[in-house]
Parts: structure tokens; sequence; C-alpha cells
């Protein structure tokens, strides 16, 4: 089945292989591809490299998606040996009580282990994922005590060495066990404005550790150690995705997605027809509302020009500086750590 | 030839005036059980579902009496509120007598005594009827005895009766032959007949209701509109059967429709006199009067892009309610509309909940207002009936609001309580009455403009539903007015302003401001909401601003679904008012209608 799988991911590839330049990214990733075995992984950077050596450029940042729960010395070794210099692992947290809650398979010793693991195997980037905003009822501390302790689990992150956090909040939609929770009331999570709150400390806090913050959900110590991959998909650089479920960018207006259903994925492939997908081709104001939300994401922004809208939105765009969510920097505006909270509301309005 | 009577049956409010009508149609067999639904005479939803009539009809049931008689009996339906006591005026004109409802439990009520001084005032025969005997809780002695003492009419002659079970209903139809006079028949005289209704057909314009009181009228007539000063010529004239029943000519005593191409509603005043244009009456008769609004609102459509809609909407319904007026109003928040003029408060209700019902209208209505006089210091004097025109105050010399004398009727008990809502409304001038045991009737001034607000409800809630009110307007007194504004972010909304005594401005004020708090979602600033007479600020609420507004994750290169999201939230957002860079949802501005309840 995994076999049959791969070889479909290949066949996909060979297809997509004209429509790409040269690029500089890869990323393994989407579920746990940590959890497959060595001869599997083998086989898919195989056909990578096979396909698309060729445009592969030097320095290729390729990161690989791991479980703490995967992680020796040896997968590490392999994985270092097929070329992975990235590792992005979701801790979630150092707290034995919530990773039970949220259904992790490792604890906070085995976590703290695999990140120590893999800042000493020799990658050159290890990032590892937190999680906020978990339900109050987990712990009985108040709310000083729980931002204390969101502060003391990054703190036990970057001192494994880490060079990369991303802090996600925690949300419940669409048909999750814990969405059922929170609907029929068992769980409760924190209001908008408290998890708010513990990002505001939080990005103070990594800040004295000399972490910036790029994105709404992540720390990086220094620009080199930024994800490239991800900050594509928020700078509008084209993409390519393979997979049941992949998404794809030409990086000017024409956007793809394959269907999730794995067997159809298979079977398209097999009978030599591209897997089933959509599509869309975007319109002149879609691109520029993607431009906004994505731009005012990060600690790039969005450039004055677009902003403004040709002086439709010019009083509004000061009165955002002026109220401290923008700030001004050569022809960008820049988001303050409010505007960058609240990039959604601004890029509605200027959009 | 057939005998007539005509008749009307009034009531206060749910003592059983529409089943009763209903129960008279089905006995006399001019409906089918088959087809017989309740309340026949109540065709609009809106009446059906509130159990009161709004727009009446009116029907001829034919009759064998006991003693073998045949009778045309013409029951003219009348609307059941004090909104409408012109229309009723002119429908009782139209009569020789009345059917006085009286429900067996609740007895007399404010609005018996005021259907009962209506229709002495017409010289009408009255049969009073105790309707409801089927309930546990009916009385029927101690009924009698507020009949004889709180209304002055004999016991003896009381007809009791069940218009839900039927019973005592034949007795009621032989106390209308027997009792109301049968009017009197000048055929030869020169025609003179009274308008007391118009209702408006899409296929053949205005349907005139009439009742000739001398001459008569047939088909290709010439008729002369006296107060209208308008002629047309009659295409038909019949009689109202459950559907219209054409005939070749009407007489004296008689109650009919006619037909003559008059395109609105709007070119037929209730009220007016119709005669033969050739020979006409010397006098029209007496009691027209011209129907003034005296509540007034506006309404804007809540997306602007249905302004056109909500212009045919509104010129459709005027087709069918000649009591409305209105004109052209624009308002910096809510954009074009119209400012219209009401009878009163469950008229506007009645046009608010129509123009969503039938005419499919999204509409916000803003507070309503009574008109206003001010004094200028040119000696000039302005009549304003919406804050947008509040005049300059410096150069006010007095302020005048129009007033009301409620007549209120409660069991003694509750006398402390609607003192005190009277007095909380700036009640003036109290007098009391002592009809009967037990029982207050209460005459007191109000400012209308503190009963347009829900007074009626609280009356109701204050006296465990036995409070019943009517009224009567008697001018403008003397008042402190002001014109509160409503500041959201500093800016005045034109649409939330309203004019009220200084003494309620504050209460109104704060009461404003927390609704908005409510209704007022979260936005990136801090919102002051202010309520402010001039340049002072006599209330404020904060709307604090929302910290976070930002999908969390954003990966894998899913940009599309985060796109549509936002999409999706604009396009709600769409749908609100900006009010500099607020966004003001359509539930605030109507909220707003509801501060005082």
């Amino acid at each position: 089945m995994v076999e049959v799988f791969i070889s479909s991911l290949r066949q996909e590839m060979m297809w997509m292989k004209s429509s790409t330049h040269k690029f500089d990214t890869i990323y393994i990733g989407g579920g746990t591809p940590s959890c497959l075995r060595k001869d599997n992984l083998q086989s898919i950077f195989s056909a990578v490299y096979e396909v698309f050596g060729d445009v592969l450029k030097k320095n290729t940042e390729i990161t690989m998606e791991a479980n703490p729960a995967d992680i020796t010395s040896k997968t590490l070794a392999h994985w270092k040996a097929l070329g992975v210099n990235r590792i992005s692992l979701g801790v979630q947290s150092f707290d034995d009580n919530t990773l039970v809650f949220l259904g992790r398979r490792h604890n906070s010793k085995s976590a703290l282990c695999a990140l120590s693991l893999s800042v000493h195997g020799g990658f050159q980037h290890v990032s590892c994922d937190l999680l906020l905003g978990l339900p109050p009822s987990l712990s009985k501390e108040n709310s000083l005590e729980i931002i204390a302790k969101a502060k003391k689990e990054q703190e036990i992150a970057i001192n494994t060495g880490i060079d990369h956090l991303s802090l996600y909040i925690l949300t419940a939609s669409g048909p999750t066990p814990l969405n059922r929770m929170v609907q029929n009331g068992a769980v409760s999570l924190p209001v908008e404005d408290f998890t708010a709150h513990q990002l505001l400390q939080s990005s103070l806090f990594l800040k004295s550790r000399g972490f910036h913050h790029y994105e709404v959900s992540n720390f990086a110590r220094g620009v080199t150690t930024e994800s490239r991959h991800n900050m594509k998909y928020w700078t509008g650089l084209p993409y390519l995705g393979f997979g049941p479920g992949a998404h794809s960018f030409d990086g000017s207006g024409h956007r793809w997605w394959n269907l999730p259903n794995i067997d159809k994925y298979i079977e398209s492939i097999s009978r030599g027809d591209i897997p089933p997908r959509n599509e869309e081709f975007l319109t002149v104001n879609q691109r520029r509302t993607e431009k906004l939300m994505l731009g005012l994401r990060t600690s790039r922004g969005v450039s004055r020009e677009l902003a403004c809208a040709g002086g439709a939105h010019d009083s509004l765009v000061t009165e955002l500086i002026r109220q401290g969510f923008l700030f001004s920097s050569n022809d960008m505006l820049i988001p303050t750590e409010k505007g960058m909270l609240t990039a959604d509301a601004i890029a509605s309005k200027l959009s | 030839m057939t005998k007539i009577r005509n008749f009307s049956i009034v009531a206060h409010i749910d003592h059983g005036k529409s089943t009763l009508a209903d129960r008279l149609i089905q006995m006399t067999g001019e409906v089918a059980e088959r087809d017989f639904r309740d309340q026949i005479l109540d065709s609009m939803d809106l009446e059906r579902e509130r159990g009161i009539t709004i727009k009446s009809n009116t029907i001829t049931l034919p009759y064998k009496s006991r003693s073998g008689e045949e009778f045309a009996l013409n029951l003219i339906d009348t609307p059941g509120h004090v909104d409408f006591t012109y229309e009723v005026s002119r429908a009782l004109a139209s009569c020789e007598g009345v059917l006085l409802l009286i429900d067996a439990a609740q007895g007399v009520q404010a609005q018996t005594l005021a259907h009962l001084y209506g229709a002495l005032e017409q010289n009408l025969e009255i049969v009073p009827v105790i309707n409801k005997i089927d309930l546990p809780a009916a009385d029927i002695p101690r009924i009698k005895e507020q009949i004889e003492n709180d209304l002055g009419l004999d016991p003896e002659d009381v007809v009791c009766c069940s218009a839900k079970t039927g019973e005592g209903i034949a007795d009621v139809l032989e106390a209308v032959v027997k009792r109301i006079p049968p009017p009197e028949t000048k055929e030869d005289a020169p025609l003179s007949a009274l308008v007391f209704d118009a209702n408006y057909d899409p296929y053949r314009g205005t349907v005139v209701s009439f009742r000739i009181f001398t001459g008569s009228v047939k088909k290709g007539d010439k008729l002369r509109f006296m107060w209208n000063k308008s002629v047309y010529d009659v295409e038909e004239i019949g009689l109202f059967r459950l559907k219209k029943s054409p005939q070749p000519c009407l007489k004296a005593g008689q109650v009919g429709y006619l037909v003559a191409g008059i395109k609105t509603i709007s070119d037929v005043r209730i009220g007016d006199t119709i005669t033969h244009n050739n020979k006409p009456v010397a006098q029209p008769l007496p009691g027209f009067q011209e129907v003034k609004p005296v509540v007034f609102s506006s309404v804007y459509p809540i997306s602007s892009d249905d302004y056109p809609s909500l212009c045919d909407a509104i010129e459709r319904y005027k087709l069918n309610d000649a009591a409305l007026i209105y004109q052209k109003d624009s308002s910096v928040a809510l954009g074009r509309g119209f400012r219209c003029g009401f009878l009163g408060l469950l008229h506007m209700e009645i046009f608010q909940q129509r123009m969503e019902r039938e005419h499919d209208q999204a509409i916000i209505m803003t507070v309503p207002s009574v008109s206003y006089r001010f004094t200028m210091d040119d000696g000039s004097e302005i009549i304003v009936d919406n804050p947008a025109y509040y005049p300059d105050k410096n150069h006010i010399v007095k302020s005048e609001e129009p007033y009301i004398r409620a007549n209120i009727m409660v069991p003694e008990k509750f006398v402390g309580a609607v003192m005190n809502l009277s007095t909380e409304r700036r009640g003036e001038n109290p007098n009391f009455g002592y009809p009967g045991v037990g029982r207050v009737e209460i005459f007191i001034d109000l400012p209308l403009a503190e009963v347009i607000f829900d007074f009626y409800d609280k009356l109701k809630s204050s006296t465990q539903g036995y409070g019943s009110f009517d009224y009567e307007p008697i001018g403008y007194r003397a008042s402190d007015l002001v014109k509160l504004d409503i500041l959201v972010n500093k800016e005045p909304v034109d649409a939330l302003a309203l004019m009220v005594h200084r003494d309620s401005a504050r209460t109104r004020a704060i009461a404003i401001c927390e609704r908005l708090k409510e209704e007022i979602p979260k936005q990136m600033f801090k919102i002051p909401i202010q309520g402010a007479i001039g340049g002072t600020i006599i209330a404020r609420t904060t709307i604090s601003a929302f910290r976070k507004d930002v999908t969390a994750k954003c990966y894998g290169g899913d940009i599309s679904r985060k796109r549509k999201l936002l999409e999706k939230q604009k396009k709600g957002k769409a749908r609100m008012k900006m009010v500099g860079q607020v966004e003001v949802p359509q539930s605030a501005f109507i909220s707003v209608l509801n501060t005082s309840k």
C-alpha cells in the first residue's frame, strides 16, 4: 500500500516537473512523515532527487516534520543522510497531563530528549511547536501562573539550543473531538483576549532571548533561521504540492489542490490521470486581498502602495499608524505586535 | 321588500368581536360550514395573528327572523384599536345601532366605555351583549351590575352568548332585528351617502364602502365626492356578500360598495359625502375630519442598494393605507429613506410588519417621534417631527409637545401602580371616577411622546393585565424639550438622535448607550458611545477593542480557504452601516427602539 502510494507520488512529480523552475526548499510534512519506514522514506527522497535533481539549488532547505516520539539518534542519522537539514518537532507542551489530553504519543521527557538529539544531530535548524490557549481546566493555575508557565516551557525549549519556535493557539473548529467537547461544554477554551495577551507576553519574553517575531505564530533566532519554505506561502512565491490534499500555487493567480481522498488519488494516477483536484484563478482583487492578508501576518509587512489602493485608504492607514497597528518603514507598512494579532481585521478593512 | 338593519359590533380588545362576527355569518348561512375559517372578517395574516381587526370589512347577511320576516343585516366591521378612532366613528355613523360586547369574565373596560360614548354621540341604539359565558370565570350577575352602574344601561336588555360555542347567538340576531331601528328610507331626496371605508383591489382600483342616507345610486351615475371635490362615473355598485355581489341600484338605508375607476385609495377620504354631480345635496354629512398622523418615524432599507425596491414597496403599501403619509428623507448614517407619519404606534407596527412580510423589505425604522411645536424669537411657529430639523436652540422662545388625556380603568388595588407609572411618564392632573365597587377610572393628562413608548405594555404588566386604556388628544402644552444626540466614536449619528423632555434625557441616553454597547461588536479601536445635549455629554459607555483577529495557523499552502473566510467576513460586514470607521450592525439601530422596554 505504502509502496503504491509512493510510486503515485513519484508519478505526480514527473507530471508536474515541466511547470517548475529552479527552487530551493523542500518540505516533507502534513501528517507525520517521521513514522514512515526507513526504506519508504528513502524511496520518497530518491524520487524527489531523481525528478527534480537538476532544478534543485544549492543550499536547499529540506525540512522534515517530525513527531518527538519517532526521534532516535538512528532515525536522525538516516534523515541527515537523506539530506534533511531542518527539523520541525511537534512538541506542543512539556506538561504530561496536557500531552495526554492532546492524545500525543510522547511525554515531556521524550520531547526534551528529541529536541536535544536533533540539535546535537548536526541539523542546521531545529524548530519546536508549542501550544498556547489550552483549556484553563487543565491546569489549576490563575492567569498569571498560566502565562508564567508558558514562558517556562518556551525557556525549556530554547535552552536545548533550537533556533526556531512556533507558538500556536489551540482552536476548536470542524468535526474534531476537541470541538465536540467545547460544543457540549466538557471543555472551555480561554477567551481570545487572554490568548492574545499570552502571545504578546510570549513575544516579549522571546525577544529578550534573541528570537524575533517574524510571523503571527513564528519566532526565529536571526533572519537566516526563519522557515524559508513557509515564508514562500506568505510572500506569494510559487510552490508545488504532491500527495492527497496538497496545495500548489503558480506565483501569479492560479491555485490548485488535490482532494484529500488517498484511494482516489492512487486510482487516478494508476489510470494515467492527474489526481482529482480543485482549482481557482484569482481575480485582481482576490490577489490583492491575499497579499494584504498574508503580508500583514509577517514582519515584512505590505507595501504602502498596496495598502493605500491609490489613495482610497490613505486616511485609514494614517489612523492605523496613529493607533499603533502599523508603522512605516521606507515604502513598507509593517505590523506592530498589536497589528500582527489583528492582521485579518486590518486586511479586511484595507481590502 | 326586505327589511334592513345596519349595525356594528364594538368591544374592548379581546372581548370576542371577530369571533362573534364569524358566528353571525355562519348562523345566517352565509358561509358553508366547510368554508368556515375562524374570524373570516380579519383577513390579513397580521390581524389573525394579533387577534385584532385592523382593516375593517363589511358584510350583508340574509336573515329570516323568528316571526318569519326577511331581513338584510348589514354588519359593519370596525377597526379595533385606539389608533383608528376616527375610522370607527365613521363606521358607527353608518349604523343605527351597535352590539356592545362585554367579556363575561373581564367585564367593562376602558374601551368599552369609549365605545359606549362613541355610540351615544351618534345617537345609536345600544344592545349590551355579554360574551364568553362558557368561561369558567364568567360572572354574569357581576357584569350585569357593571352594565347598570358603569354604563347606565338597563341590565334587563342584556343578551348573553358564547360566540365560541354558539350558545345565545340566535338571541343576538333577534335582538338586532327587534331592538335596532330600521334606517330611514328617503329614496326621493337627492343622494347623500357616507364613505366609511375604502379598500384597494389591484384589478379594479379603489373599492369604496358607503352607506346611503337619502336618495339612490345606480350604475353609470356621475357621482361627486363633496370634500374631495372629485367626480367619478360609477362602474359597478353592489352588496358585500362573502364575495362582492353587483346590483343594478342601491337605495337609501342600504350599505354597499362602488367601483368608479378611482386609482388609489388616497383619492378617497373616509367620512366624505357622495352625492350626484348634477343634483347634489345642499350640505355634506357632518363629522368629516382630515386624518392627521401623530407618530413619526423614518424608514431606511437595511442595504442602501434596496432603496429603489423600498420606493416601490412603499408606493404599493400606500395603495391600501390612506392613513400613511410619507416623504423622502435621508440620513448620513443610513442613507436614503422615507419619513413616515402614522396614526399611532400600532399603525406604525402594522406598517413595519407588512413591509417585511408582504412586501419583502428588510428595513430599519428610527425611534418614533411625535410632532413638537416651537415658537421662535421672530414670532414664527415651527412644527418639527424629525430630530434632524430641531431648530437652533438659541432662537427658541417656547417649546410645546402634544398631550393626550388617558382614560385608564383598573381594579382598585392597582391604582398605586398606575399612578406610579403615570407620574414616571410625566402625567398631570389626575382625576378619579368610581364607576362600581372595587373599580377605579383614572383620567390623567400625559405627553403623547411618553405614551408612544410602550406605555400600554407597561400598564398591562403593572396591573397584571387588568388595566385598560383609551385616550384622546387634548392639544399642545409647554414643555422643556431638548435634542438628545447619540455619538458613536465622537460622531453624532443622525438616525439615533431624538427629541425628549429634559428630565427624561439622561435616563434615555444611558439606556441607548448601554443598548448600543451590547449590539455593536468590538472593533479594532476603543469606541466611546455618548449621549449629549448640545455639547454636554450626559451619558457614556465604551466598547473595548478586540485584541486578536487573525487565523492562528497558516500553513501547507492552503491560502484559498483563509481568503474565502476573510471574504465571507467582509461580506457580513458589508451589511453593517459605517459610522466613521465603526461598523454598526442593523440590530443596533433596531435595539434602540426598544430601550424603554
